[in-house]
């Protein structure tokens, strides 16, 4: 920042008014988007631009001439202002902005950013003072406001989680109860009981078991952020051998293939991260092709942006561009619980994981042909969890 | 060998609040056929109150004899099942009898903290009736037969 500004009247000898008009030319302040004014060292107004007379709704011959303290009622006829000009008449460089708080006659209540710089006038070499001002009332009425609705939305997430977990955890045990109790009917009565009422009998433990199942997803799915651990350092090479060893029997039992490709380490919750394995591949799994031998393939590599992406891909049923977009959601299903069991949860569990760890998941699909799950993930979290 | 310990029967107590689960508790008992005395306690200071003879259990023997198993549920009113297990495993003269934690928490964390107090065993409540059944019958066969426990010793006294 210089403290002189260099220029050239057009005439030897001028007014001061025209001297400032010839060293600052109306549309060089007046093309300025934000209010400027131009005093002299007593703090009287030589020029105001067109966006300090359209922000104060005042006029010309109302605002060139008057002081400073005078204009807008007084408004501007604080201690800070005075301060804050006199410190830069005295060769202070200090780039802090001074905020004004005042009530305009015209506008009412206004927050103002202000910053002055002193500079001397070629001709006639007097010190003057320019005057930036930011009107930033509605950028602080709306960022109060986006900070307000970002706690209520916090609250309110934080009340559901803990609805989430409450409720499903309470409506298990009376349920509980209903299954025990009417599988001890079963077992003591059941004989006693024609075939259609055993039949009935048979439906309502169906129903309570089913519900049961509803439940326990439901609590899994709010338990994601509820058991939320720290990140720490995964290996995903030894998370997902580990994955496939659990599900031996079902990778032995379908006759599968799965093999596994170069896996980086990343900084993850590991349990969340042992998790999401563990469905994408018992899913891929699960989603099997009858005509042939299942192939899975997990792998990762990096990205432009230096994240993890990682692959679970199979040779199964696949679906649909259109139920690919459905499948995240919960309890969405694609298939009739008949043909495939479970409670339609899974995926959306891993999307909630995922999104914990500030990634993505999608999938991409071609019917009859199989399927792959991409996940990206950030290597490495600031402190904060935050992905770095 | 194990008959020495069987001519006697056993008791069985179970700790929990749940009214039903005791009733479930006790069928699931009677249907694995573990036919063994069974007394019921309602919570944490009930149990200790029997354990030591005090209380309602104060005075005879054999109002409270001294159990073979304890079956404890984790979370009862009053004193619930985690200080009672504290209380019980850091109590030398009862400290040897096996207790099995009941419960329907499957919280990681429940059951690395009973272990560390020195629970014998952790089972989650199984859902189904005939599940509670297997649970017992194994778990009758298990700390009633297969085991070799301490013997009961009547004339041992519980300390004031």
């Amino acid at each position: 920042m210089t403290e002189t500004l260099e220029y050239r009247p057009d005439a030897a000898v001028v007014p001061d008014r025209d001297a400032i008009a010839a060293a600052l030319p109306m549309d060089v302040i007046d093309v300025l988007r934000h209010p400027l004014l131009v005093l002299d060292e007593a703090s009287r107004v030589l020029r105001a631009n067109e966006a300090f007379l359209r922000t104060f709704h005042v006029s010309a011959d109302d605002t060139i001439g008057a002081p400073l303290a005078s204009l807008d009622g007084g408004a501007w006829n604080q201690p800070a202002v005075h301060a804050h000009l006199q410190a830069r008449l005295d060769g202070a460089s200090d780039a802090t902005d001074l905020e004004l708080d005042g009530v305009f006659p015209h506008v009412g209540r206004r927050i103002l950013q202000c910053n002055a710089r002193a500079f001397r006038e070629t001709t006639g070499g007097r010190r003057l003072l320019l005057l930036g001002i930011e009107d930033v009332t509605e950028r602080r009425a709306t960022s109060h406001r986006l900070a307000a609705h970002g706690r209520e939305l916090q609250r309110s997430n934080e009340a559901l989680q803990e609805f989430a977990l409450v409720a499903s955890h309470d409506l298990q045990e009376p349920l509980r109860k209903i299954i025990a109790f009417g599988d001890l009917l079963a077992q003591h009565a059941g004989p006693a009981l024609d075939d259609e009422s055993r039949a009935h009998l048979g439906r309502m433990q169906a129903a309570a078991t089913r519900m049961r199942e509803l439940i326990t997803a439901v609590l899994a799915y709010a338990q994601v952020t509820a058991r939320a651990r720290a990140f720490a350092d995964c290996d995903l090479a030894t998370l997902v051998r580990r994955v496939i060893e659990e599900l031996e029997a079902q990778v032995t039992a379908t006759g599968a293939i799965v093999t596994v490709g170069p896996l980086p380490v990343i900084q993850a919750d590991r349990q969340q991260l042992h998790q999401l394995l563990t469905n994408l591949v018992a899913n891929a799994l699960k989603y099997r092709h009858a005509g042939r031998l299942p192939v899975i393939h997990v792998e990762a590599t990096t990205d432009a942006h230096d994240r993890c992406v990682l692959t679970v891909a199979d040779n199964g049923i696949g679906f649909t561009q259109e139920q690919g977009e459905r499948i995240f959601r919960m309890f969405e299903r694609l298939h009739a619980r008949a043909a495939y069991a479970g409670s339609g949860i899974g995926l959306a569990i891993c999307r909630r994981i995922v999104e914990r760890h500030g990634g993505t998941i999608v999938a991409r699909a071609q019917p009859g042909l199989g399927a792959t799950f991409e996940v990206t993930l950030p290597i490495a979290h600031d402190a904060a969890g935050v992905a770095a | 060998m194990t008959e020495r310990r069987h001519k006697v029967p056993i008791t069985i107590l179970v700790c929990d609040d749940d009214p039903e689960d005791r009733l479930l508790t006790e069928r699931a008992l009677i249907d694995a056929h573990v036919a063994n005395r069974i007394r019921f306690v309602e919570d944490g200071e009930q149990l200790m109150d029997y354990l030591h003879q005090r209380g309602a259990f104060a005075g005879e023997r054999g109002l409270a004899p001294r159990p073979g198993l304890i079956l404890l549920d984790l979370n009862m009113p009053k004193l619930d099942g985690r200080e009672a297990l504290r209380l019980i495993k850091g109590d030398e003269w009862l400290r040897s009898i096996p207790v099995v934690v009941l419960t329907t928490s499957r919280l990681e964390e429940d059951i690395v903290r009973s272990y560390d107090l020195g629970v014998n065993s952790f089972i989650t409540k199984p859902v189904s009736f005939s599940g509670l059944v297997d649970a017992m019958r194994v778990l009758g066969r298990y700390w009633l037969e297969i085991v070799e426990t301490p013997p009961e010793i009547e004339d041992r006294q519980p300390r004031p």
